[in-house]
């Protein structure tokens, strides 16, 4: 039986009180806070010695520490944890709720994008994605319905401002949790999902150094572990 | 600043369209409309006389119809109008004042504004498609074949040029703005050889022409190519996106299954949600769920802030409030059978109930449910069964 | 006394296993999974499995957050679904001399009757759905295991993260509800029996919760 705090002890016990405490401080408000922190906020984001402390600890628990906007920190999946479990099949949310997400990501994100309104390099956007706009697809309104509620809750979609034409939603805060590998990641599978046949998608197969064959092999993998 | 920027980047890009549209209309430089507002006076002008009918407009009924643009602005307008004979005077006599407005110009204008959206890809694409219907009408001769052929090695030339030159001269972001030059290529050269195959087959004499249009395709091929790499290269970790068009999203969105929708988030993991409940919260939320005030528990801590359980019921009542709002659409007050028919389903229907009734019995909210006797049977509905009632606001 | 090659496998062992369970939430897992530093362990009624439950050294969890002003992610219906936990914690607590967890089964018949008695009025149609909102929302979060088809609830593992201190503020709450009426339960009462009647909790955790 381990004890309680023998994961964190080695990297905690060589600070003072106040510096350990300033570094899980840091290390609850990245974990635990819905949106990224601001570094000036906190000492243990400020200070870069304990800082690399705050990433150490996050190791520990396979996360990472990630930069947003160059003022703000949060913490999100190393990418070798994310990679090396969804390898093994583990991804915990449903096919629904995933379809959900990616349809608001669409229309709030990659839509805005193409029509050039979009500043910034992130998965945030203020432009909402509307119930209608989440009907057009072959899921039942119940489904959709409580798929929203799961998204909301955990973070991953919020409610926009916009109560015109009804409840309309906008990307979560956990987005900005994703690394810049993954976000890079999330926009390369939504483009060779999307436009498969389009000079883009042949763009991204190239710099990834796989051909069109392979691609679509390593995708049909991906689907039936996921879906397992 | 973000917004003004864009504001005149879009308007940038409209002019753009505009000013190489009327390059081969415009009589001289500087005879151009330089200002995409003007655009949206022309078009009131001429819509102002489609409403007129067969009796045509005066200046002033024009000014009158078109009012919410300034007085001198229309009158400078018409004018510029009558001297390109846009509009003429309704019979052509020294006295007359009224004028009829040519259709020309306006379908002229309809076809600017569609281009300035989509950069001129739809109206190539009928253009395409116009030129495979002509070389395969059985009256066609080889000369209009050939002509057609040249028109289209000479378009994506041009198409090429304009692409490979952005390529090896402007920044990316100049690049990024100018992607819809690379934006649904297959389907364009799909089309074109299409072209290019009917021709070849009814007039094999033509290969010269046809050779030289598929080096112009293949040029073309290459651009898009090159262009597409580069901003994919350049393009971090979510700005590639904005490198497809619209209808490929859009048509994604509605015939995919949700397994491939689902899909795009392989390899991606999120946090479940993980609230917390401390016991403070649970005693803070019981003691403001308790009706009477009267058996008030003592805090656990009284040092402990109370500001945390307020904003909480402060979201609870948001919520409840944005419900009510949703539902209300506006309106003073609402049929609850339109709601219930509204949410489909009777789970539903029943969760909207339940929001409705808690808004109703919230101490800070200005809303009343009432329920009367009547009873709505209709067995085609989702829930075939609605007491009738309202709910409405009220002021307390 | 462990090589360093071994040290590696231990430290991403670790990683792992709370990657998923920040992706999933607490999971249930067989009795003899090796420890994992940091997840506390919550044996079910039966022993037969564990639940693996985040624990972090005091200083490092929610409570920083207050003070800092930077809230976690919002709770639908906040306060209702605090009340629902806090009447099922009633209601599933019978034996207040001993830790919380695991608990006994308490029912939704008991849970309605002291959400009621908490509201000082009979019960409301609005009552139920505000109700079932709630317990499938903490189901959800595994604060609570709720099986609705038996209309059974039970609490979940994350209750295994409560201090003394806290269980003594809980006991003083309890002492505050209503006494819920006894417990029928349409299930047998053995607790072996109970893990059968949850289906879809999480072992695949392609079964969140419906």
């Amino acid at each position: 039986m381990t004890e309680p705090h023998v994961l964190f002890d080695p990297l905690l016990q060589d600070l003072g009180d106040r510096a350990r405490d300033e570094v899980l401080a840091a290390f609850s408000a990245v974990q635990y806070a819905a949106h990224p922190v601001a570094e000036v906020q906190l000492a243990g984001l400020r200070d870069v010695t304990l800082r690399r402390h705050v990433a150490r600890m996050l190791k520990l628990i396979g996360r990472t520490l990630v930069h947003v906007d160059g003022t703000h920190w949060t913490s999100g999946y190393a990418d070798d944890i994310a990679a090396t479990l969804t390898a093994q099949g583990w991804q915990p949310l449903s096919v629904v709720d995933r379809a959900v997400l990616v349809l608001v990501l669409i229309h709030s994100v990659a839509i805005p994008r193409s029509e050039g309104i979009l500043t910034g390099d992130s998965w945030k956007s203020a432009r909402p994605t509307t119930v209608d706009e989440l009907r057009t697809t072959k899921i039942s309104g119940e489904e959709r319905r409580l798929a929203l509620q799961r998204l909301r809750a955990a973070g991953l979609i919020q409610l926009s401002g916009d109560h015109s034409g009804g409840p309309s939603y906008i990307p979560g805060p956990q987005l900005q949790r994703l690394t810049p590998a993954a976000r890079r990641r999330l926009q390369d599978q939504l483009i060779l999902a999307a436009g498969p046949a389009s000079p883009v998608a042949e763009a991204i197969r190239a710099r990834n150094g796989a051909t069109p064959t392979e691609q679509a092999a390593e995708r049909r993998t991906d689907d039936t572990e996921g879906n397992g | 600043m973000d917004a003004t920027l864009l504001d005149a980047e879009a308007e940038a890009a409209v002019l753009r369209v505009y000013r190489q549209v009327f390059a081969v209309l415009a009589r001289e430089a500087g005879a151009m409309i330089v200002d995409p507002d003007l655009l949206d006076v022309d078009q009131a002008i001429l819509d102002a006389f489609a409403e007129a009918g067969s009796d045509g407009l005066t200046v002033e009924q024009a000014t009158l119809a078109c009012r919410a643009y300034p007085h001198d602005v229309i009158v400078r307008r018409f004018e510029v109008l009558r001297q390109y004979g846009a509009i003429t005077k309704l019979v052509d006599r020294p006295n007359e004042l009224r004028h009829r407005a040519a259709f020309a110009p306006y379908v002229m204008l309809m076809f600017l504004r569609r281009m300035s959206v989509q950069g001129g890809q739809a109206e190539l694409h009928q253009l395409l498609t116009l030129e495979a219907h002509s070389v395969s009408d059985p009256q066609a001769v080889v000369e209009q074949g050939e002509a057609s052929i040249e028109r289209l090695t000479k378009v994506f030339r041009l198409l090429g040029n304009e692409l490979a030159i952005l390529v090896a001269t402007s920044t990316t972001a100049q690049l990024r703005e100018n992607a819809q030059l690379a934006w649904g290529n297959e389907r364009l050269i799909e089309q074109a050889e299409k072209v290019h195959r009917i021709v070849l087959d009814r007039w094999p004499a033509l290969h010269r022409a046809c050779t030289s249009l598929r080096m112009s395709l293949a040029a073309y091929a290459d651009a898009v190519q090159l262009a597409a790499g580069r901003l994919v290269e350049r393009a971090g970790t979510t700005r590639a996106l904005g490198l497809l068009p619209i209808e490929t999203w859009l048509t994604f969105t509605r015939s995919s299954e949700p397994e491939v929708l689902a899909g795009v988030l392989d390899g991606l993991l999120f946090d479940a949600a993980a609230p917390d409940f401390s016991p403070q919260t649970m005693v803070e939320a019981v003691e403001t769920g308790r009706r009477t005030g009267t058996a008030r528990m003592a805090p656990p801590r009284p040092t402990e802030d109370t500001a945390a359980p307020e904003s909480a019921a402060a979201t609870d009542r948001e919520e409840l409030r944005a419900e009510a709002e949703r539902v209300l659409a506006g309106r003073p007050s609402v049929d609850i059978v339109e709601v219930v028919d509204e949410a489909g389903d009777w789970i539903t229907a029943r969760r909207v109930l339940a929001e409705l009734t808690a808004a109703h019995l919230h101490d800070e909210l200005d809303y009343e449910l009432v329920w009367s006797d009547g009873m709505r049977i209709d067995p085609a509905a989702g829930t075939p069964w609605a007491t009738e009632g309202v709910f409405r606001r009220v002021t307390r | 006394m462990s090589t360093p090659s071994e040290a590696v496998e231990r430290r991403l062992y670790n990683a792992l296993w709370w990657a998923k369970v920040q992706s999933a939430g607490p999971l249930e897992v067989p009795r003899d999974t090796p420890a994992v530093a940091l997840l506390t362990r919550a044996a079910s009624p039966d022993g037969s499995t564990v639940w693996l439950v985040p624990a972090l050294p005091s200083g490092a969890g929610h409570t920083v957050l207050d003070e800092l002003g930077t809230p976690p992610v919002a709770v639908e219906q906040p306060n209702e679904t605090a009340r629902v936990l806090s009447i099922c914690v009633a209601c599933c607590w019978t034996d207040r001399s001993g830790p919380a967890w695991p608990g006994s089964a308490g029912t939704l018949a008991q849970v309605r009757s002291v959400y009621a008695g908490m509201r000082g009025r009979p019960e409301q149609p609005s009552d139920l759905t505000l109700i079932i909102g709630s317990l499938r929302r903490l189901h959800a979060t595994h604060w609570l295991l709720w099986n609705e088809k038996a209309g059974e609830v039970r609490l979940g593992p994350r209750v295994i993260t409560w201090t003394a201190a806290d269980q003594a503020t809980l006991r003083d709450l309890c002492r505050h509800l209503p006494d819920p009426p006894p417990a029928v339960l349409t299930t047998t009462p053995a607790p072996d029996a109970e893990s059968d009647s949850l289906p879809t909790e999480p072992e695949s955790p392609e079964a969140a919760d419906d």
